[in-house]
């Protein structure tokens, strides 16, 4: 349609309508720009270090104070109040038009390119204020993104958990090779540590990535639920993350979990799954359950980092 | 557009020679995505790029970095819209009326409106800015193939738009004669 391009070519650029431009006013813009956010990154180290000081000083007087009664530091009754359920905290204004209760916060994640944006995990606040821990009960959490890294959220969805979780921003990654980062979600911090996919869309929404087609119901896939990843281990559980074609439009995540019966002659149950994640749903494109005859040995899980993250940190 | 820049920082030089030659365009390109607010985010762009620069990032062609962080950001400042609008019924506060009408738009400006937003980046990189697909795919950091399908989907969703829109201003001509 060579017609059609010279048509859209010539409309664009009559609708463009580039700015004159004052060479000098937009160089001293840039230079004002630039030192701002080098006073400002300034600032934040050193907020930090004083923090960080501030909280060694307080650890160091509290060992060397051992209270009144002469008790043994460490051994004795705490002075300071438990934390509490009861709301108590006022909430945090991240720039939603509401406040929240913030579970934990991530900060540097790099959803596009230049850009270092922050990663919320929050809830809607109840009762007028947030409980000492954080924690709130009967909200449900919600995952909150600054994605041009001006401290302000950008997007936000409610977090869908099927039973009690305290969910926290884990990482950032290329899950579909389209260039933009997904946000990674620990749901719950276990041994056996859950991870949720969050996509920011095209059409600027934050999205869980959900199952799409035939799932595996041995690995927990299911059609339309949230696809949830899994990494670490117990009582003969293991579970593992693994990446082939990373980075890039053939990424596939692959999820082996693996139940060996401890003290007992039954083979170990083994499932592996391998996923494709294409704009905000994955597909399943292998799916594997195999038996491991008693005596030997799975050796198919794998604690390197995958995709660009290490799935294992926080074990 | 400047070629690629073989050097290990940006300096003011670099900075000054792209506001002289690239910014008025990439200002341009930034508004046909994102409407209002280009100027603004094409010039944090550049303090970003700046500031990386001089942090030890290479930064291989100061334009295509540059149009690429600030297309990010100028379509944040919709984000910002948007969840504002969401967060309104929360504090049941008044629907406001829209900043500016489409009636003064060219047709081009309203057929861009109804393609999704990197459907808009691809077109108006490859017809605005003139990048082959390669340079397109490079910028918004997608697969060659990835670009190809965007720009598919944008020209067939654009041609049916002025297709359109041009029966509708050939009725409108009709009925005034």
């Amino acid at each position: 349609m060579p017609n059609f391009d010279d048509r859209v070519t010539r409309e664009l650029h009559r609708a463009a309508r580039p700015p004159a431009v004052d060479i000098e006013g937009v160089a001293a813009d840039v230079s004002r720009r630039r030192y701002r956010r080098a006073t400002h990154r300034r600032a934040g180290a050193v907020a930090a270090a004083l923090g960080m000081l501030i909280a060694v000083s307080v650890g160091l007087w509290a060992v060397q104070s051992p209270g009144e009664t002469g008790d043994i530091p460490g051994s004795s009754p705490s002075a300071t109040p438990s934390p509490s359920l009861e709301p108590s905290t006022p909430g945090q204004d991240l720039g939603l038009g509401f406040d929240v209760c913030v579970f934990d916060r991530l900060r540097n994640v790099a959803f596009q390119e230049g850009i270092d944006g922050t990663a919320w995990t929050a809830a809607p606040i109840i009762k007028g204020a947030c409980a000492d821990v954080g924690y709130q009960p009967q909200a449900d959490p919600m995952v909150v993104v600054d994605i041009d890294g001006d401290g302000i959220a950008d997007a936000y969805t409610e977090m869908p958990c099927r039973y009690g979780c305290h969910p926290s921003p884990f990482g950032a990654t290329d899950l579909n090779g389209d260039g933009r980062n997904e946000l990674i979600v620990n749901v719950q911090p276990f041994s056996i540590m859950d991870y949720m996919v969050f996509v920011i869309t095209d059409d600027d929404d934050l999205v869980v990535a959900t199952v799409t087609g035939d799932g595996h119901a041995t690995n927990g896939f299911r059609e339309g639920q949230p696809t949830v990843f899994s990494s670490g281990g117990d009582e003969g559980n293991a579970e593992s993350v693994r990446c082939t074609g990373w980075p890039g439009p053939d990424t596939q995540i692959t999820q082996t979990t693996s139940y060996h019966p401890v003290d007992s002659p039954d083979p170990t149950e083994v499932g592996v799954t391998s996923l494709r994640l294409t704009g905000t749903t994955f597909m399943v494109v292998s799916r594997e359950d195999l038996r491991v005859p008693p005596g030997q040995n799975y050796t198919g899980h794998s604690t390197e980092p995958a995709c660009g993250l290490d799935w294992y940190r926080n074990l | 557009m400047q070629g690629p820049r073989p050097n290990d920082q940006i300096d003011e030089i670099a900075i000054r020679e792209f506001i002289a030659v690239d910014y008025p365009r990439v200002v341009a390109a930034v508004r046909l995505v994102a409407g209002d607010g280009a100027e603004d985010a094409v010039a944090e762009a550049l303090a970003r790029a700046w500031e990386r620069s001089a942090g030890g990032t290479r930064i291989e062609t100061l334009a295509a970095w540059v149009t690429r962080v600030a297309l990010n950001l100028a379509t944040s400042r919709w984000r910002h819209l948007r969840v504002e609008k969401l967060a309104r019924p929360r504090l049941a506060r008044p629907e406001e009326e829209p900043i500016s009408s489409a009636d003064d738009r060219l047709d081009i400006e309203r057929a861009l409106t109804t393609l999704s937003r990197r459907e808009r980046e691809v077109v108006v990189l490859r017809y605005y800015l003139g990048m082959d697909v390669a340079d397109v795919a490079a910028t918004l950091r997608v697969t060659g193939g990835t670009a190809k399908t965007l720009l598919h989907r944008a020209r067939t969703k654009l041609a049916d738009q002025l297709s359109e829109l041009d029966t509708q201003e050939a009725n409108v001509r009709a009925e005034l004669r």
